[in-house]
């Protein structure tokens, strides 16, 4: 089955045309949100089950902390992170005018 | 993202109405199958029925959803709103190889084995922090192309390539294996053959729509998928801890297997073949308590 290209051009090349100030500024806080998440990402992915063996000592409703935060946790917080990233990301965009739409 | 896709797309408008309707005739359908059984009807023909009509349902998605345009059939024309991608990308955590192998993995491995949740919920942050707004703007559609123009030239293309071909070939390979396993109870057949039906059905609802037609059938496998990961797991904790909340009550769960296993261990019992240890052992502090 042949693949046929339609709408012209790849989106990147028609994007909004943004001096070299704006971008720079719109980078900084980008990429310093992006190390942000990306430090709560390895916090909750490794440093807290480095010290999990400690953790097991402590037990909330039965469960050992550290198995507690592998099992739920954790991932409660990478859902979490993801949701306050993507709506954090909108508001740069939208306050640099770089958002989709 | 130029005029033409700002205006209302009547079927993205409609897409509440089509799941939920969807989502009824499920309900209907596992309500029939539960009359049928307790009819007694066989087995096997519950089997058939539940198998050729899901696989039906998802076949018929992948059918309507058939395309010829690139941006289409590799990004499902960028349009699928944010809440259906997630139920897309949830059913593919927690398809077969999560279903059935990571429900293996912890049962051999134990603790250990959350090491394996952890990393590829981990991975989703990855993505959708470092690549996916990219690969997006970028405009292009595969992540080799992306960190090719990215980093200019083949090397990073290569190293692209190979790790994603690694990824992926690991993954479908517990995954046919998980649609194997299934199909071979499902229809009472040999493994090999089980395979081949297998990758068949996923062949119809992926091959003539690619993207588009795979997140159609996603959404379509996660409304199926989260009801029946949920309902087994209440009535599980409803049962053994009188209250149906599986996530909070199943520390008390956690401690009467301590409590077992203890008992086994006195008991001079080594663990079942392939598990690796006690369940517990983890957990137990240096003064022999849980």
């Amino acid at each position: 089955m042949p693949l046929v290209e339609t709408g012209g051009a790849p989106s990147n090349t028609e994007g909004p045309a943004v001096d070299k100030a704006t971008a720079a500024a719109h980078w900084a806080k980008t990429s310093s949100l992006m190390l942000l998440v990306l430090g709560i990402w390895f916090v909750a992915g490794f440093v807290v089950h480095i010290f999990a063996p400690s953790l097991n000592g402590i037990r909330i409703l039965g469960f050992p902390l550290g198995f507690y935060m592998a099992a739920q946790g954790s991932l409660i917080i990478f859902v979490v992170a993801l949701f306050w990233f993507g709506k954090r990301q909108n508001q740069i965009d939208e306050e640099f005018g770089v958002q989709e739409d | 993202m130029s005029g033409a896709s700002k205006e209302k797309d009547p079927f993205i408008a409609s897409l509440g109405k089509i799941y939920a309707g969807y989502t009824g005739g499920f309900a209907a359908f596992v309500v029939i199958i539960a009359i049928l059984e307790q009819m007694g009807v066989p087995d096997r023909i519950l089997g058939y029925l539940f198998v050729g009509l899901t696989i039906g349902v998802y076949a018929y998605i992948g059918i309507i959803s058939r395309t010829q345009a690139v941006a289409e059939y590799y990004v499902a024309g960028r349009r699928v709103p944010a809440l259906y991608n997630g139920m897309a990308t949830g059913s593919d955590w927690m398809s077969a190889a999560s279903f059935i192998g990571m429900a293996g993995s912890l049962y051999a491995l134990g603790y250990g084995g959350l090491a394996f949740i952890l990393g590829w919920t981990g991975g989703y942050m990855l993505v959708a922090i470092l690549l996916a707004p990219y690969l997006r703007k970028f405009g292009q559609y595969t992540v080799p192309d992306f960190l090719g123009a990215r980093y200019g030239g083949n090397a990073a293309r290569l190293i692209g390539v190979t790790i994603l071909i690694t990824a992926s070939f690991v993954y479908v390979v517990a995954q046919i294996v998980g649609v194997g396993i299934i199909t071979q109870r499902f229809l009472d057949v040999s493994f090999e053959v089980a395979v081949f039906v297998g990758l068949a059905g996923i062949l119809v609802c992926s091959m003539l729509g690619g993207m588009r037609a795979v997140t159609w059938t996603q959404v379509a496998q996660y409304i199926v998928l989260i009801i029946a990961y949920l309902i087994p797991a209440f009535l599980m904790s409803a049962k053994v801890t009188g209250v149906p909340l599986p996530q909070v009550m199943y520390g008390f769960a956690l401690e009467r297997i301590a409590e077992l296993e203890n008992g086994f261990r006195a008991a001079g019992m080594t663990p079942p073949p392939g598990v690796t240890g006690w369940h517990s052992a983890p957990f137990i502090g240096a003064n022999g308590q849980f």
